[in-house]
């Protein structure tokens, strides 16, 4: 059961289709974690060009998008956890170190995002955690970093 | 282009190698306004997601495993050992990828450093990455 309705998700994350990567929220403690659900399906995006008969391998997630759901997840859990007055602002990631991918996840599974918000400091902040489908680990995250930006700073 | 856009993929993300060694490769990919993606990240404000700078790189990886190295070999990505995003990418911008590969023969791993530039007169950095990946038969 979500935490929040898809509606609710949409308010929380800039980002809509196709790079909206998070479907659900099962657990949340602002400051501290949050535990997001993507469900991955075979009529996204990336498989619009697989060739006519795929092998296994071919179609597998595309490992950038389970580090984009991934951040996002991160995204809702430091919009929960930040003051009003920076609620409206973009966060950037600027770094990633150490991220170990363990298995492929493929159409039909759902992963689970489980994030740490390790710190905060001033507009920057660092994350951690795992992505899991059901009992298997599929990758770490050592740990990512990020920064908060005002709207207007991304015009060009 | 072989396995590289073979595999499931958000975006074709290199459009042509330009150089090609057996230790190094360089590819450009122009960045259209009119990709499906610029939709959603973000509405207002188009810009291009961090993460297809990372799949720019493991398509070029794909790409010098198959043209490179001439190896009839999947690389499958293991590690982000590092990436660092300095500049965004725009509509209209062009994406380069220098990447130099170091292929462990005897451990069937492949390590990959990648400086990513926007191409103008003088280049701009936008990301350094550096992958690690197993080749698999």
């Amino acid at each position: 059961m979500s935490l929040f309705s898809y509606a609710d998700i949409q308010s929380m994350l800039p980002h809509r289709y196709p790079m909206l990567m998070i479907d659900a929220v099962l657990a949340l403690e602002p400051r501290h974690s949050i535990i997001a659900v993507k469900c991955v399906t075979g009529n996204e995006p990336c498989y619009a060009r697989l060739p006519e008969e795929p092998t296994e391998r071919q179609v597998a997630y595309p490992r950038c998008l389970i580090v984009e759901s991934f951040s996002q997840a991160g995204v809702i859990l430091w919009k929960q956890s930040a003051s009003p007055d920076e609620a409206d602002n973009v966060l950037m990631f600027g770094v990633a170190r150490d991220c170990e991918f363990e298995r492929d996840v493929f159409p039909g599974d759902t992963m689970q995002h489980r994030v740490n918000l390790e710190r905060a400091l001033g507009d920057s902040l660092f994350l951690s955690g795992e992505t899991w489908v059901g009992d298997h680990r599929i990758a770490r995250f050592g740990w990512l970093a990020a920064v908060t930006r005002p709207v207007s700073a991304m015009a060009r | 282009m072989s396995d590289a856009t073979a595999c499931a993929a958000p975006l074709i993300a290199v459009d042509q190698i330009v150089e090609i060694s057996d230790r190094a490769i360089r590819t450009i990919k122009a960045i259209a306004g009119n990709e499906s993606f610029f939709l959603g990240h973000y509405p207002h404000f188009p810009i291009f997601p961090g993460v297809f700078v990372v799949e720019a790189v493991h398509q070029t990886t794909c790409l010098f495993v198959s043209e490179g190295l001439k190896l009839a070999r999947h690389p499958q990505l293991r590690r982000m050992d590092s990436v660092r995003f300095v500049s965004p990418l725009r509509p209209g911008d062009v994406l380069q990828v220098d990447a130099t590969c170091t292929h462990e023969s005897a451990a069937g791993e492949l390590r990959v450093a990648a400086q990513c530039w926007r191409r103008e007169m003088t280049p701009v950095a936008v990301a350094q990455i550096k992958l690690r990946y197993i080749l698999e038969h």
